[in-house]
C-alpha cells in the first residue's frame, strides 16, 4: 500500500528516518509536526510534567526562581519563553531538559557551582542540546537498541519514566553526560558560545567541569558510578574547553562581578540546607571535597566544620568518631557555631561511652538553645546516662 | 466493520449496595449500547458531498487530513493546507494490491477510503460542553468526562514504544466525542474537563486523574480472579474509591457523576498485532508488544466511590480511526449502568 | 514501592514467590517479637524483611511489620543498584534522633523519595518507650504518599511498624486502621 502524508501514521515505519527527522535547530514557539517523534516526545513530557509541576520535590522559591529564568534568558533569548525551569530538591550535581522545554535545576548544581558564570555553563550546555535537539537525534539512532530506555529516562531527568528522586540512579544523575562523545562536544562547544555571548568569561566552562571531575575522583569508584552514570567528565573535553577559552576575544568583565555577588548572597541564604541533603544521602567522601571548596570560597567556617562532624559521626568508620569531635570542637569556638554543635558532641561523647562528657555538652546544648524544640529528646538522654 | 482479528474482553465490576442504581435510573433498567444510541441517532447530522476529491497518501506536500467529527456519530473529512485553512474532501483509497476483482489497478479507485488516520476535532456541538458548567439535565443525570488519560505509541522493531502525538490526539477526540454523544443522546447534561477553563485547578484534576490511574491500576490487578486477586475481594465485593476531592469537580461543573479513562496501546506498522496480556505492562515504563491495556471508571462525585468499573483485555481495538474507535470506545462502555 | 512490585511480580511469575493471604480479624505473632491484631479482614504479604498487610493494594496503602534489626543490620528497602554501600546500619546504642538521620539516609536511597521525615514524638510500642515520625515520600510519577514508621528499640533490636498510603485520600481513610493495629500491640513478655 503507497502510503504518503496523509496516513501519516502508517509510514512512520521502522527505519529511523522516514519522516521523523527535525530540520535546524529549534526556533522560538516551534511546534513539531503532530506525526513527528519530536511530538510524541513532547506529548509524552508535557504529560508528565503535569504531574511533576506538583510534586513536593519541586522548590518554590520565587527569588531564586526569578534569578535562574533570567540567567536562562540571557544566554538564550529568543528560546527562553518556551523554557520551564524547575528547582529540584536533589543535592547532586545535575541538569536536564526536555524536548519540551522543560529544565531542570538540581540544588546539589547550586551548591557546587562557584560562581554564576560557571551555573551558566552548565545551563548553557542544556540549552544546546535543546536547541539542537539532541535528544531527538539520540533517540533516533537508539531507538532500536535495549539503550534507549535509559536513554530516554536520562534525556528527560526521568520524568514519568521511573525518575528515581534523591537516590539518583543510573538514569537520572548522569544526565549532564548522557548523550554521545560528538554531542556532548557540540553542546559543549556551543554552550561556551552562549556564555560568551552573554557576557560571562568563558574560561569559567573549563574551571566547572574541572571542579567537579575532582569531586568524582575524591569519591571511591564503585560509589560514585552512579553519580557520573560511570564516565566523569573527560580530560579531552576538559582541555577542548580551556584552549577555546582563549580564543575569544579578551574584555573586561565588570557586569559578571556584580552578578556574583547576587549569587553569593543567594546561595549563602540556602546553601546549608543542600548540604544537610547530600549528607542524609550517605555520600561522605563527595560530601567532604564539597566542604572543602565550600571553605576555598569562604563560606561560614564553623558552619562548615560542623558539617564535616556530621559527615564523620554518621560515616562511622574507624576514627571517625574522633574526628567528628574534633571538627564539632573547632566549630564550638566561634559564636557562629550551629545550634546543634553542642548536641551533637553529646552524641558522639555517648558513643565514646564518656558519659560524663556527653552530660556536660547536652548541658551547654540545653542551656544556650531553652526554648528548642528537642528539648524532651536531649532530657531524656540526659536522664539515661545519669542512670547508667 | 473489521475489526482487528484477535478478541477484545471486558469484564466490568458494579460497586454493590445499590449505590449505583440511586444516581441514575433507566427506565427498563437495560442501559442502550454505544451501537444503539448510534442507530438510533445516526444520520441526524446534513451530509454534504464534497466537491474536492483526494486520493489517500497523494494529499499534497504541507497539507493534512483532519476529521471533524459531526452529530449523528457523522464525521466530516477535511484537508487542510499549511495556513490551517481547511476545506471538506472525499478521500479515496489508493490503488489496492488486495483488490478484489484480484487485478492491480494503477491510480485511483472510487473507492473511499477506509479507516484514515487524522486528527481528530470535537463536532461543534460537543465542543460547545468543553471547559463548561452543566446547563441542563436533570438531577441525578449529569456527567462530567474527564480528559481521557490515554497515550497510543508506535511499536518499534527493538520492541520499544514510542508516544505518537497523532495518534493519541485521535484517539482521546474520539473517545470523548462518543461519549459526549452517548450521554446527551441518552438525556443527560454533559460536561468536559479543560485544564485551560481552570474551573478547578490544574494540580486537583491532574491529582484525580493520577489517582485513578492508580486506583484503576489496583483494581486491574486485585480484583479480579487472577493470580493476584486479593483474598480479601475473593468474595466479588467491589469497593473502591476516588475519595472526597472529587467534589471539587462537582461544584466546578454541576456534575453528578465523573467518567474516567485510561488507555495505554502501542501499534506495530500500522495493524494491530495480537497482544499477549502480561500485568507487568501496566507498571513497566515500556508496554510489552503490541498491547493494549485500559479501563473506564464511572464516578459518584458527591462521594467519590466508583460505582461502576470496566478494563479492556485486549488484541483488538484500534483507537486511532472513526469505526475501529467506536468499537474500542463500545466495549470500555459496555453495561455502563446509566 | 514500583519497583518492590515490579520485584514482586518477577517473583511471583517464577512462582516461587510470596503471595497474599487472608488474614482474619484477631491477634497474630508477628516476628517471634510481638503480637497484634487486625480489626478487619486483611490481605498479608510475608517476606523474609518484611510483613504487609492491605486492604486495597501496595499502589494505595499498606502497613509494614519490619523484621526486626540487629546491630549492623540496615533497614528492609530495596536499594537502587549501587546505592547499598551508601545505607547506614543500625547501632543499638542510637538515639531516636539518630534512628531518624537513619530512615532518612535509607529513603533517599530508594525509588520512594522523601521530601518530609519529622516530627518526632513518643509513642508507646506495646508497653515500651517508643517514638513515632511523620513521613512524606514522593515520586515523579505524581503518586505522592504520605505515612508514618512508629519504631522502639527492644533488647537491642529496632522494631517498627511502617504506614504509607496515597496522600490523596487513603491516607486519611486508612490512617485510623494503623491507629487500632499500634494499639494492640503487646510485646513478648509482657504480662
Amino acid at each position: 500500500m503507497r502510503l504518503g502524508k496523509a496516513a501519516v501514521g502508517l509510514s512512520l515505519l521502522v527505519s529511523a528516518c522516514a519522516g521523523t527527522g527535525p530540520v535546524g535547530d529549534v526556533k522560538p514557539g516551534d511546534e513539531p509536526e503532530l506525526t513527528t517523534v519530536e511530538a510524541g516526545l513532547r506529548m509524552k513530557m508535557d504529560e508528565a510534567e503535569r504531574s511533576f509541576a506538583a510534586s513536593a520535590l519541586i522548590i518554590k522559591d520565587p527569588e531564586l526562581q526569578d534569578y535562574l529564568d533570567g540567567i536562562v534568558c540571557r544566554l538564550a533569548e529568543k528560546i527562553c519563553p518556551d523554557i520551564r525551569l524547575y528547582i529540584v530538591k536533589i543535592p547532586y550535581f545535575n541538569a536536564s531538559m526536555a524536548p519540551n522545554g522543560v529544565m531542570q535545576v538540581w540544588t546539589g548544581l547550586l551548591l557546587r557551582a562557584e560562581n554564576e558564570a560557571q551555573l551558566a555553563t552548565v545551563l548553557a550546555h542544556e540549552l544546546a542540546h535543546y536547541k539542537k535537539r539532541h535528544s531527538i537525534k539520540m533517540w533516533n539512532s537508539t531507538r532500536n537498541t535495549t539503550d534507549f530506555l535509559a536513554f530516554f529516562s536520562i534525556a528527560t531527568g526521568g520524568i514519568g519514566y521511573g525518575f528515581v528522586g534523591l537516590a539518583a540512579g543510573l538514569g537520572a544523575a548522569g544526565s549532564i553526560q548522557a548523550y554521545s562523545r560528538d554531542l556532548e562536544n557540540e553542546a559543549d562547544e556551543i554552550g561556551q558560545d552562549y556564555l560568551y555571548d552573554a557576557g560571562y568569561d568563558p574560561v569559567e566552562a573549563g574551571q566547572l567541569w574541572e571542579k567537579i571531575k575532582g569531586e568524582a575522583d575524591a569519591g571511591d569508584r564503585e560509589s560514585t558510578a552512579i553519580f557520573f552514570a560511570s564516565h566523569p567528565p573527560a580530560e579531552d573535553r576538559i582541555e577542548n574547553l580551556k584552549s577555546r577559552a582563549e580564543a575569544y576575544p579578551a574584555r573586561p568583565l565588570q557586569a559578571q562581578q556584580r552578578a556574583d555577588e547576587k549569587f553569593r548572597k543567594l546561595v549563602d541564604a540556602r546553601w546549608q540546607g543542600w548540604v544537610e541533603d547530600l549528607i542524609d544521602t550517605g555520600s561522605y567522601e563527595e560530601t567532604l571535597f564539597v566542604i572543602d571548596n565550600l571553605e576555598k570560597r569562604e563560606f561560614s567556617p564553623a558552619a562548615l566544620d560542623f558539617y564535616r562532624g556530621d559527615v564523620y559521626r554518621r560515616r562511622s568508620n574507624e576514627g571517625d568518631l574522633d574526628k567528628a569531635k574534633e571538627a564539632y570542637l573547632t566549630a564550638a569556638k566561634s559564636p557562629e557555631a550551629p545550634a546543634k554543635t553542642y548536641k551533637n558532641l553529646g552524641l558522639v561523647a555517648k558513643r565514646q561511652k564518656e558519659d560524663g562528657k556527653a552530660i556536660e555538652y547536652f548541658e551547654i546544648y540545653l542551656a544556650r538553645y531553652p526554648e528548642a524544640s528537642d528539648r524532651f529528646l536531649v532530657e531524656s538522654y540526659i536522664k539515661q546516662l545519669r542512670q547508667s | 466493520m473489521v475489526s482487528a482479528c484477535a478478541p477484545t474482553f471486558t469484564e466490568s465490576k458494579t460497586a454493590s449496595g445499590g449505590s449505583a442504581g440511586t444516581v441514575a435510573a433507566t427506565s427498563n433498567g437495560e442501559t442502550p449500547s454505544l451501537s444503539d444510541i448510534r442507530d438510533m441517532n445516526e444520520g441526524s447530522a446534513p451530509t454534504i458531498q464534497p466537491a474536492k476529491e483526494v486520493t489517500e497518501g497523494e494529499i499534497g506536500a504541507g497539507n493534512e487530513i483532519r476529521i471533524k467529527m459531526m452529530p449523528g456519530f457523522g464525521k466530516e473529512t477535511w484537508l487542510c493546507d499549511a495556513d490551517g485553512d481547511c476545506a471538506p474532501v472525499h478521500v479515496n483509497a489508493a490503488t489496492n494490491a488486495n483488490d478484489i476483482s484480484g487485478e492491480s489497478k494503477p491510480g485511483t479507485s472510487a473507492r473511499p477510503a477506509d479507516n484514515i488516520i487524522g486528527d481528530v476535532e470535537l463536532s461543534d456541538e460537543t465542543l460547545k460542553l468543553v471547559g463548561k458548567k452543566i446547563d441542563g439535565g436533570l438531577n441525578g443525570k449529569k456527567i462530567l468526562i474527564m480528559t481521557p488519560d490515554v497515550e497510543l505509541s508506535l511499536l518499534t522493531a527493538g520492541g520499544l514504544t514510542e508516544p505518537h502525538a497523532l495518534w493519541t490526539s485521535a484517539a482521546k477526540g474520539y473517545v470523548t466525542e462518543f461519549m459526549a454523544q452517548y450521554f446527551t443522546d441518552m438525556g443527560y447534561g454533559v460536561a468536559i474537563h479543560s485544564d485551560d477553563a481552570q474551573l478547578v485547578s490544574t494540580e486537583i484534576a491532574q491529582d484525580l486523574i493520577d489517582l485513578h490511574e492508580d486506583v484503576g491500576k489496583s483494581i486491574f490487578l486485585y480484583q479480579y480472579n487472577t493470580l493476584f486477586q486479593l483474598p480479601t475481594k475473593k468474595d466479588g465485593s467491589f469497593n473502591w474509591k476516588l475519595g472526597k476531592t472529587a467534589q471539587e469537580l462537582k461544584k466546578a461543573y454541576g456534575a453528578d457523576l465523573g467518567v474516567f479513562v485510561y488507555m495505554r496501546d502501542s501499534y506495530s506498522s500500522g495493524s494491530r498485532v495480537a497482544a499477549q496480556f502480561l500485568a507487568a505492562a501496566i507498571l513497566g515504563v515500556g508496554i510489552q508488544g503490541g498491547q493494549q491495556v485500559g479501563f473506564i471508571s464511572l464516578v459518584d462525585l458527591e462521594t467519590g466511590n466508583i460505582l461502576w468499573y470496566n478494563r479492556l483485555v485486549s488484541g483488538g481495538g484500534d483507537l486511532r480511526t472513526f469505526e475501529p474507535a467506536f468499537d474500542a470506545t463500545e466495549n470500555l462502555l459496555e453495561d455502563i449502568p446509566l | 514501592m514500583r519497583h518492590f512490585f515490579i520485584l514482586l511480580l518477577t517473583l511471583t511469575i517464577a512462582s516461587c514467590a510470596p503471595t497474599f493471604q487472608l488474614k482474619q480479624t484477631g491477634h497474630s505473632s508477628m516476628w517471634n517479637s510481638y503480637s497484634v491484631a487486625t480489626s478487619e479482614y486483611i490481605n498479608e504479604l510475608k517476606t523474609d524483611k518484611s510483613v504487609m498487610w492491605t486492604q486495597d493494594g501496595p499502589i494505595l496503602e499498606r502497613v509494614e511489620f519490619w523484621a526486626p534489626i540487629s546491630d549492623g543490620g540496615k533497614l528492609p528497602f530495596i536499594f537502587i543498584a549501587g546505592n547499598e554501600e551508601r545505607a547506614e546500619t543500625f547501632r543499638s546504642d542510637m538515639t531516636p534522633e539518630e534512628i531518624v538521620e537513619l530512615v532518612r539516609n535509607g529513603f533517599s536511597l530508594t525509588p520512594s523519595t522523601p521530601t518530609f521525615i519529622g516530627n518526632l514524638q513518643p509513642a508507646p510500642f506495646g508497653n515500651k518507650q517508643g517514638y513515632m515520625i511523620d513521613l512524606n515520600l514522593s515520586s515523579k510519577d505524581g503518586s505522592d504518599f504520605k505515612g508514618n514508621l512508629l519504631f522502639a528499640t527492644i533488647n537491642g533490636k529496632l522494631m517498627a511498624v511502617f504506614f504509607a498510603a496515597r496522600e490523596t485520600h487513603y491516607y486519611e481513610a486508612r490512617r485510623p486502621y494503623f491507629d487500632s493495629v499500634v494499639q494492640s500491640i503487646k510485646v513478648s513478655g509482657d504480662a
